[in-house]
C-alpha cells in the first residue's frame, strides 16, 4: 500500500492533507473535529476556506458526536454533490457503512480520512478538569500496546481499530515516533489520485504490522474480561435488572447511538405506557412497581433492534448520566450475535445485515 | 394559620413519613402510595400497594432520579386510575399541575403530599459516593435548589396544589407536623383520626426567613448568569460543546411530546445546504441545529418551566441548562404574573386570549 511519511505531527500532517485537498479544488468541505482557541468547546466542524484549518484538530482524543451519525444526518436527502473529506475513527465509518445499508445516507462523494485507532477519552473526564494532563498522557499511552486506563472501555477492548475501507489511513496506534511524524497511506485507488499535492516521502508498506497484532491482541485480552464480567453482572432478569436499576430513562444512549435512526421510536409509542388497567394488574401481581414503568424493556428491546450493527463505539456509555457500562452490554452481546451470523457490521457495505436475508438452513443448534 | 398534626419521629424523619405512607394503606385512605425509594446507589420512584414493603423501603433519599410529575403522568396519561398518595417535592406536585393543564395527566384520584424540600443532590455527586454525598449543612445540592424560593408553603394561598403538607424546617427534630392544605387533606386527616392541634408559626417563620435568603441568593445568580449569556455570540459559547443528546428534553417534567419539533422530517438539511453555511464563513459547526435546539425548546416550555434542574442533572458536558432555562423563565412567567403549578384553575397564558396585554411591546 503507498505509505506517505509527513515530518509532523498528526494534526499538523492532516492538516496539510486537508489544506491540499480544498486548495486544489478536491474537496469543498472538510468534516473534522475543531476548535476555536485553546479553550473552544471540541465539536464536529465543516471547514470550507483553508485558512481556517488552524482550528482543526482532527485527531483530539475526544468523540462529542459519533461521526458516522453526523454524515448520516448530512447526506440523508441525498449525497454530497461535491467531494467532502471527513476524518472519522473507524467505528464512526463502520457505522456510517451499517446505516447506509438501512437507506440513511448516501456514502457518495466522501472521501474518508480514518486511522488506527488508539480509542477516545470520556467526555465527562475531559469536561469536569484535568484536560490537558489527560490529553498528554493520551499520546503517551497510544504509543504503548496495552489500552490507556483513562480511554473509553469501549476503546480499551476494540479489536476493530484497523479501517477497512478508509481512503486514508493514518497510523497512530503504537507509533512512539508520533511528535515528529506521521504516517499516511493512501488505501483507495481514490486516494492515490488525491495525495499528489501533499508534501511527504513517498514509499510502500503494509498496514498490518507485528505492532497491530500486538495491540489486537491486548485488546482481546481486556474484550474477554470485561465480557465476563458483564456477563456475570448482568446475567438472568435479576442481573439486568440490576445493572439498569439506575437508569432514569433520559434516552441519552439512544439518541447519541449511530445505528439508532429512528424519528419515532418504538418504546415511545403509546401502547408501551401503563393505563389505568395497567397500574391496577401489576399492582395486584407484584405489590409495588417502579415507575415510569419499562426500564428493562426499553434496554433489552434497543439491543435486540441494533445489537447486530452495533459497532462498540461506546458512545452510550459516555453521554449516560448514572455511568451505566450500557456500552459494556450492548457491545458484547451484539458481538455474540453477529458471531452466530459471521457478521462484522461496517466490514464490507454489500454484506447484508442477517434479519434481512433468509437462510433456510441456519442456526439448526436452537431447533428442536 | 393553619395547625399542623404532630408525627413523631424517633427514629427520623423518613421512616415516620414511610410509616404514616404505611398507614394510609392499612386505613384504606389510599389504594397505593407514589414514593421516592432507594436501593443501594439506585433510586427510583415506586408505586406501593402492599404496606409490607414500607417496612423496609429506604424512602425519601436526597436525589431526583427522575422528575415526580413525569412519574405521576407515566400511570395517569391515559385517564384516572385508583386513590393514589403521592409523596412529592413541590416542584415536581407543580409540574404535575402543568401536566394536567397540558392534558398529559389525570389528577383526580392523586392526593398530593408535598414537604418541606431542603433540595436534592446532583446525580454525578451523589453516584461518586452515595453515602458522602451531600452536605449537612445543605450546601452540596443542585444550583437551582440552592436558590428555590418554593421549597415549602405557608400562605393562604399556597404554591402548588398540594393536599397535605409535611412540614420539617423550623420544628424539633424529632417529629414533623403534617399540615392540611386543602379540604382533602382535612379528609384523610380525618379518617386517619389525626387531629391537627400544633402551632405553625414556627415553622412559618423558619420558612419565610430562609425565602428571604434564597430570593437574594437567586438575584445574585441570575446577575451573574446573565453576563454569562447575554448575546448571541455568549450564548452560543455556553452551548458550544451540547452533543444535541436530548437528555435535557427528555429527563424534563414539561417537554412530553413524543415526537418533538427537533429531529423531526422537516426539520433536516441537505448536504448542499451544511456546505453553503460552512462556506459563508468559511467553517461551521455540524450541528446546525444546536442553538436552535434549546432556543425552540425554551419558547414551547418556558412558561412552565418549574426550574427543578433535572436538565442539567443530566447533561453529560455540564451546561448550566437548568439556570438558563430558570432566568428566562422568571422573565417569561412574570410578563404573565404566571406561576407554573400553583393553581390547576390558572389558564396557561398562551391558551387565553386577553385583548389589552403586552402593551409595552406593542409598536
Amino acid at each position: 500500500m503507498k505509505l506517505l511519511t509527513i515530518d509532523k505531527e498528526p494534526n499538523e500532517a492532516v492538516r496539510d492533507l486537508l489544506g491540499s485537498l480544498l486548495s486544489e479544488g478536491k474537496a469543498a468541505g472538510v468534516l473534522c473535529l475543531t476548535r476555536e482557541g485553546d479553550s473552544g468547546a471540541v465539536r464536529y466542524g465543516l471547514i470550507t476556506d483553508p485558512e481556517r484549518l488552524g482550528e482543526a484538530v482532527p485527531f483530539y482524543p475526544a468523540m462529542p458526536n459519533n461521526a458516522g451519525k453526523l454524515l448520516s444526518a448530512m447526506t440523508l436527502r441525498g449525497a454530497a454533490g461535491d467531494p467532502i473529506a471527513a476524518v472519522v475513527r473507524p467505528c464512526e465509518l463502520r457505522a456510517f457503512i451499517e446505516v447506509l445499508k438501512r437507506q440513511q445516507g448516501d456514502g457518495a462523494n466522501i472521501i474518508t480520512v480514518s486511522s488506527t485507532c488508539p480509542g477516545v477519552l470520556p467526555l465527562k473526564r475531559l469536561v469536569r478538569g484535568g484536560e490537558a494532563d489527560l490529553v498528554e498522557n493520551y499520546w503517551s499511552a497510544a504509543a504503548q500496546v496495552e489500552p490507556s486506563p483513562d480511554i473509553r472501555q469501549a476503546c480499551r477492548a476494540c479489536r476493530h481499530f484497523v479501517p477497512g475501507s478508509a481512503d486514508f489511513v493514518v497510523d497512530l496506534a503504537g507509533r512512539a515516533d508520533l511528535k515528529e511524524r506521521t504516517r499516511v497511506f493512501a488505501a483507495s485507488e481514490k486516494a492515490l489520485s488525491l495525495c499528489e499535492g501533499v508534501e511527504a516521502e513517498s514509499g510502500e508498506a503494509e498496514l498490518e504490522s507485528a505492532e497491530i497484532g500486538k495491540i489486537r491482541e491486548a485488546r482481546s485480552r481486556v474484550a474477554e474480561e470485561s465480557d465476563a464480567e458483564t456477563g456475570s453482572k448482568a446475567s438472568g432478569l435479576s442481573g439486568i435488572v440490576d445493572f439498569f436499576a439506575s437508569c432514569v430513562a433520559c434516552r441519552a444512549c439512544r439518541t447519541v447511538c449511530p445505528i439508532c435512526y429512528c424519528r419515532r421510536c418504538d418504546f415511545e409509542a403509546p401502547y408501551w405506557e401503563y393505563g389505568p388497567r395497567d397500574v391496577e394488574t401489576n399492582l395486584r401481581k407484584r405489590g409495588a412497581v417502579r415507575v415510569p414503568p419499562g426500564t428493562v424493556n426499553f434496554h433489552v428491546g434497543r439491543l435486540l433492534h441494533m445489537g447486530l450493527s452495533c459497532v462498540g463505539c461506546g458512545m452510550c456509555t459516555d453521554v449516560c448520566p448514572v455511568d451505566i457500562p450500557v456500552s459494556d452490554l450492548f457491545s458484547n452481546t451484539g458481538a455474540s450475535v453477529q458471531e452466530l451470523f459471521g457478521y462484522e457490521p461496517g466490514r464490507d457495505a454489500e454484506e447484508k445485515i442477517p434479519i434481512t436475508t433468509f437462510e433456510e438452513n441456519e442456526l439448526s443448534e436452537v431447533e428442536r | 394559620m393553619k395547625k399542623g398534626y404532630a408525627l413523631q419521629a424517633p427514629d427520623g424523619v423518613r421512616k415516620a413519613v414511610a410509616g404514616f405512607l404505611k398507614t394510609c394503606l392499612d386505613k384504606d385512605v389510599f389504594d397505593a402510595v407514589l414514593v421516592c425509594v432507594r436501593s443501594g446507589s439506585a433510586c427510583s420512584y415506586v408505586l406501593v400497594q402492599e404496606p409490607s414493603f414500607l417496612d423496609t423501603a429506604d424512602c425519601l433519599p436526597p436525589v431526583m432520579p427522575v422528575q415526580g410529575g413525569k412519574a405521576v403522568m407515566s400511570f395517569t396519561r391515559h385517564g384516572k386510575g385508583m386513590r393514589i398518595g403521592a409523596l412529592l417535592r413541590p416542584c415536581e406536585i407543580r409540574a404535575a399541575v402543568e401536566l394536567s393543564k397540558l392534558q398529559q395527566t389525570v389528577p383526580e384520584n392523586i392526593s398530593f403530599i408535598s414537604m418541606d424540600c431542603e433540595g436534592v443532590i446532583p446525580l454525578s455527586d451523589w453516584l461518586s459516593d452515595p453515602e458522602a454525598a451531600g452536605a449537612a449543612d445543605g450546601s452540596g445540592v443542585r444550583e437551582l435548589c440552592s436558590i428555590c424560593e418554593q421549597f415549602s408553603f405557608c400562605e393562604d394561598d399556597p404554591v402548588g396544589k398540594a393536599d397535605l403538607h409535611i412540614a420539617t424546617m423550623g420544628v424539633a427534630k424529632d417529629r414533623a407536623l403534617l399540615v392540611p392544605v386543602s379540604a382533602r387533606g382535612d379528609e384523610i386527616l380525618q379518617k386517619l383520626d389525626l387531629t391537627p392541634g400544633e402551632e405553625t408559626t414556627g415553622w412559618v417563620e423558619e420558612v419565610e426567613k430562609l425565602r428571604k435568603k434564597r430570593r437574594e441568593a437567586r438575584e445574585e445568580s441570575f446577575a451573574e448568569l446573565r453576563k454569562r449569556v447575554c448575546g448571541l455570540d455568549a450564548l452560543s459559547e455556553v452551548f458550544g460543546r451540547c452533543l444535541e443528546c436530548h437528555a435535557c428534553r427528555t429527563a424534563c417534567p414539561i417537554c412530553y411530546c413524543r415526537v418533538c419539533f427537533a429531529g423531526s422530517e422537516p426539520a433536516g438539511d441537505a448536504a448542499v445546504d451544511y456546505v453553503r453555511r460552512a462556506e459563508r464563513l468559511g467553517g461551521s459547526c455540524c450541528l446546525p441545529e444546536q442553538l436552535l435546539f434549546h432556543l425552540g425548546r425554551m419558547s414551547h416550555m418556558s412558561l412552565s418551566c418549574v426550574s427543578c434542574g433535572m436538565c442539567e442533572d443530566v447533561c453529560p458536558v455540564d451546561i448550566p441548562v437548568g439556570s438558563i432555562f430558570s432566568m428566562v423563565g422568571q422573565a417569561t412567567q412574570g410578563l404573565f404574573d404566571y406561576v407554573p403549578g400553583r393553581s390547576a384553575e390558572a389558564d396557561l397564558p398562551l391558551k387565553k386570549f386577553v385583548l389589552d396585554e403586552l402593551e409595552d411591546v406593542e409598536d
